[in-house]
């Protein structure tokens, strides 16, 4: 019967949809939301040499932090901010939240560059992610964080510092602003309210 | 004496009252860590008027929404001016709450506007006062939140650069901060804020006058106004009471540079918390100094009727520049209070004197014919003897006789030459009626008194008779001597 | 069991499909003709605003020869662009990318409220927007250097510029925005820099260091890298702390009334 078939029809897809691999095609051909900066489409290259855009960190709840590998005043204090914030996760949140680094510096930090920059910081594990990306991504990037940025004339960057914690959508949830903050706040967001 | 007794009793209970609870006003961390019950949105004022005082007894969650709203209106009559106000007023909305609230600041910059605007209020204690968390592009609002530390009345005003100019346009306003066992309780609240303006015209120069910079720098304002426009507390502006009425006055300085010599001309402050301070009061202030982003609470009682003028007492400020506001007090009048003009009397010390009349600058031509005399003498006439004797000659009843159709002048020219030339006291009775006056005698020119007496001969039904100088000068008298008193004068 | 399938099935079936709704891209169609002149800004050196240290008040920077569009976008050339672009269509784009008053002074989202909008400078438009404008053309915003050295005109109309930025300024937006080349091009060519609308920069909030724009000239070193103070060079130039202060109160997604912009190309060396 028409609907005898109907009905098998309907349990094949559901159970489809119930396996792993079609889970994960769901999720992406799912919407991203309106406020997300996933929507965006610029490129970036991880320093595994991926070439990827925002929507790569879809998924996990997201660390993200604007720096770059030559700053010698505050970047360094905000790898120890980064740091700080995922010594304080639970062994759970460990698991999931992942860490996005992108640079200002398209022209020094390639991603070869950004590789030995993760090596020599002990970042390398698989949720620390650097990026490197062309001054177009950098400018797009930096207006969806709300990070100001300037090249100097003499090199170098001048820019605020904000950490920035993204739900699985790419959704801004909350913002750490200024160095050596206690990530308090930070840290209690990600253990309890992303997991559940 | 018994009644005088009580209330200077009670006088001194209310003082220390007062006094004593000052002592014990809260510090910033009390205030810090006073629990919060409830919430309510701020009553907000335009000016001159004030919210009602604070009634309740614990800190609350206060919610304000203040409004940014850049708008064209009157500066004086016919001077528009584009003012930058926060909620369509200058001085902007009176805000008041109590110390230990817990306030969440809404600024909210009206689409229509074309300019970013923070707010620094004084009463916060933090980044800008406020202005680090607040700075609003057109169609956006920014909300932060603060605990009220400190009572007091302060000062809040645009902080976005260039900060003289939002101000200059208006952007100030005043946030009062009750302590928490409020405020004695007055009759009438009111809220003068006094600014200085900058226009490319000067003072007076009619349309649309843009602000000028150069003269923001250079401090010299054209404009020095309370509440924002010529007039905004004179005519129908003006604040109002009744006699018997305690009268208080929270007065603001937006500045941008003017400090303020607050002054109510015919008034004396009984109270004063100067500075906008809580805790501490002055007593019987003439004149107190408002800075610029400062204040001072004044408060009186009105005694007796009269139009109380509020000034800026840098004088040409307040009558050249505008800074003038009323306070019209009706009711019953309090003679022992203030008696008015009780008599106007003539006072001439030392018998008559010599008064040196009006001389025109350069000496005329001698006049040759009678109209020329007639005429010349009407403007001596005019210049000298229309006070007491009058336009039409007609004198003032028992004070001065008339000249006018007058018996006695017509009946012997020599002694009206004398008259003049010499002065006369004592008693003369003119068209039937008694004289007891001085007239002083004039050092006027021989021709000038020949015309002037030929005009006053010529004039009002008198004889037509005419005076020449040679006539004046062989009867001129001599000024006479001081008299005994008049028996009849008061 | 048997009635959540058959309530699953039309929720998937869209799914389903290829086209995947919420794609946007930053790279789009192609451009036509007919858009506005631009005028070569010929390059000299220039004195910025604001500086890390005042001792450094005179020093003077170089900016290249650049092309500059003569007039701000407008209504027409915008609305071009969104018919060749369906996702910065008011009711498409991402609420990332432009905040809910996006194009809000347009009748629809491909049709204007009347005819008199066509020749005015496009307002409601955010950041990301703007650049996604430029970039169809195979331009960018000018910098803010770039813009306020055009402005500059090396001094060539100081006298009109000033008079045109006290006379708009100070007056409130209640009038009908005007339409673009009303009034006389600057000495290189350029119209409007001032009198019409704000304009965005492409790095429109770097200067300001500080939120609340006093120029205090205080370091926040918690809160900004390298040198992190700027100072205002002439403090007397309240008409260009206006346009600064303007500038650091926005954020990309913001749009208003009185903002919108024009493009700058780099010309091939």
């Amino acid at each position: 019967m028409r609907f005898n078939d109907f009905a098998r029809f309907s349990v094949l897809v559901v159970s489809l949809i119930g396996s792993a691999p079609l889970r994960a095609l769901a999720d992406e051909i799912q919407p991203i939301p309106k406020n997300s900066i996933y929507l965006s489409k610029a490129p970036w290259t991880t320093h595994e040499g991926k070439t990827v855009t925002l929507s790569s960190l879809r998924g996990s709840p997201t660390v993200v932090s604007m720096l770059y590998t030559s700053c010698k005043a505050t970047c360094p204090l905000t790898l120890l901010d980064l740091q700080a914030i995922e010594k304080g996760l639970t062994a759970e949140a460990k698991s999931k939240v992942q860490f996005a680094i992108f640079s200002f510096d398209s022209s020094t930090d390639t991603p070869a560059h950004l590789k030995e920059f993760a090596n020599s910081h002990n970042l390398s594990g698989a949720h620390w992610t650097f990026h490197s990306g062309k001054v177009a991504s950098v400018r797009e990037l930096a207006a969806l964080l709300g990070i100001r940025f300037k090249l100097l004339d003499g090199g170098g960057f001048d820019h605020s510092n904000i950490i920035t914690v993204l739900d699985t959508e790419g959704v801004i949830i909350h913002k750490q602003v200024g160095l050596k903050q206690v990530p308090t706040e930070t840290i209690a967001l990600l253990n309890q309210t992303l997991l559940h | 004496m018994k009644f005088r007794l009580t209330t200077q009793l009670q006088a001194l209970a209310a003082l220390a009252a007062i006094t004593a609870s000052s002592l014990q006003a809260a510090t910033d961390i009390q205030n810090r860590d006073e629990p919060i019950e409830g919430q309510e949105t701020a009553t907000l004022t335009d000016p001159p008027n004030v919210p009602p005082p604070i009634t309740r007894k614990k800190a609350t969650k206060v919610i304000v929404n203040l409004e940014v709203k850049e708008i064209q209106g009157r500066l004086a009559d016919g001077v528009q001016y584009t003012f930058w106000t926060y909620g369509g007023k200058v001085p902007g909305k009176f805000i008041r709450i109590r110390e230990g609230d817990l306030v969440e600041f809404h600024l909210n910059n009206h689409p229509d506007n074309k300019m970013p605007h923070n707010i620094d209020l004084h009463a916060v204690t933090g980044q800008g006062g406020g202005a680090g968390a607040s700075l609003t592009a057109p169609g956006h609002s920014s909300v932060f939140s603060f605990k009220a530390l400190n009572s007091g009345l302060y000062v809040y005003h645009c902080a976005t650069a260039p900060v003289a100019m939002h101000i200059a346009n208006g952007m100030y306003g005043l946030i009062l901060v009750e302590p928490k066992e409020g405020l004695p309780a007055v009759d009438k609240e009111f809220y003068v804020m006094q600014g200085d303006f900058y226009t490319r015209g000067p003072n007076g120069e009619q349309g649309l006058q843009p602000f000028s910079m150069e003269k923001a720098i250079q401090e010299k304002p054209d404009y020095v106004l309370f509440n924002g426009s010529v007039g905004a507390l004179t005519g129908e502006g003006s604040l109002t009471a009744k006699v018997g009425e305690t009268v208080r006055l929270y007065v603001g300085n937006g500045g941008p540079n003017l400090t303020s010599s607050f002054h109510a001309i015919g008034e004396i402050f009984d109270q004063v918390w100067a500075e906008g301070n809580m805790s501490h009061i002055t007593q019987n202030v003439q004149t107190t100094v408002v800075p610029p982003g400062g204040s001072a609470i004044t408060q009186f009682r009105v005694n007796t009727p009269a139009t109380y003028i509020l000034v800026d007492h840098a004088l040409t400020r307040a009558f050249n520049k505008g800074a003038i506001g009323m306070l019209k007090v009706s009711g019953n009048e309090d003679k022992t209070v203030y008696s008015g003009k009780t008599t106007d009397e003539v006072y001439m010390p030392e018998g008559t004197s010599i008064r040196v009349a009006e001389q025109s600058a350069k000496p005329a031509p001698v006049a040759k014919t009678k109209a020329e005399r007639i005429e010349r003498g009407k403007a001596v006439y005019t210049a000298n003897c229309v006070a007491c004797h009058q336009a039409n000659g007609e004198g003032i009843p028992a004070a001065f006789p008339p000249l006018a159709k007058s018996d006695f002048l017509n009946a012997d020219k020599i002694r009206a030459i004398k008259t003049v030339t010499g002065g006369l006291q004592g008693i003369v009775k003119v068209n039937g009626n008694t004289f007891n006056g001085v007239m002083p005698a004039w050092a006027l020119s021989n021709d000038d008194i020949a015309n002037v007496l030929t005009f006053v001969y010529s004039s009002w039904g008198n004889s037509g008779k005419v005076v020449t100088a040679a006539e004046v000068k062989a009867n001129a008298a001599k000024p006479q001597a001081a008299p005994a008193k008049p028996k009849d004068s008061h | 069991m048997f009635i959540v399938h058959i309530n699953l099935l039309p929720f998937l079936l869209p799914y389903l499909s290829p086209t995947v709704a919420a794609a946007q891209a930053i790279e789009t169609v192609a451009p036509q003709k007919n858009h506005p002149t631009a005028v070569v800004i010929k390059g000299g050196t220039y004195r910025p605003f604001y500086r890390p240290r005042l001792s450094e008040s005179d020093k003077r920077i170089v900016v290249k020869s650049f092309e500059l569009d003569a007039h701000p976008v407008t209504n027409q050339d915008y609305l071009e662009f969104v018919k060749k672009n369906t996702q910065f269509t008011r009711s498409q784009i991402g609420r990332v990318f432009a905040e809910d008053t996006y194009l809000k002074h347009w009748q629809t989202d491909h049709t204007l409220k009347n005819e008199k909008e066509l020749k005015q400078p496009v307002t409601h438009v955010s950041w990301f927007a703007a650049t996604a404008y430029c970039q169809w053309l195979g331009k960018d915003l000018p910098t803010t250097d770039q813009w306020e050295y055009a402005l500059d005109d090396v001094g060539r109309s100081a006298k009109a510029t000033k008079a045109a930025i006290l006379k708009w300024y100070s007056v409130p937006n209640n009038q009908e925005l005007g339409q673009i080349g009303q009034h006389k091009a600057n000495g290189y060519g350029v119209h409007d820099l001032v009198g019409l609308v704000w304009e965005w920069t492409q790095d429109f909030n770097n200067s300001a260091t500080s939120a609340e724009l006093r120029s205090d000239g205080t370091k926040d070193e918690n809160l900004f890298c390298a040198s992190g103070s700027l100072n205002a060079v002439d403090s007397s130039d309240y008409v260009k702390f206006m346009r600064f202060s303007f500038r650091g109160s926005l954020q990309a997604a913001f749009t208003t009334a009185n903002l919108g912009f024009r493009c700058a190309k780099e010309l091939t060396p």
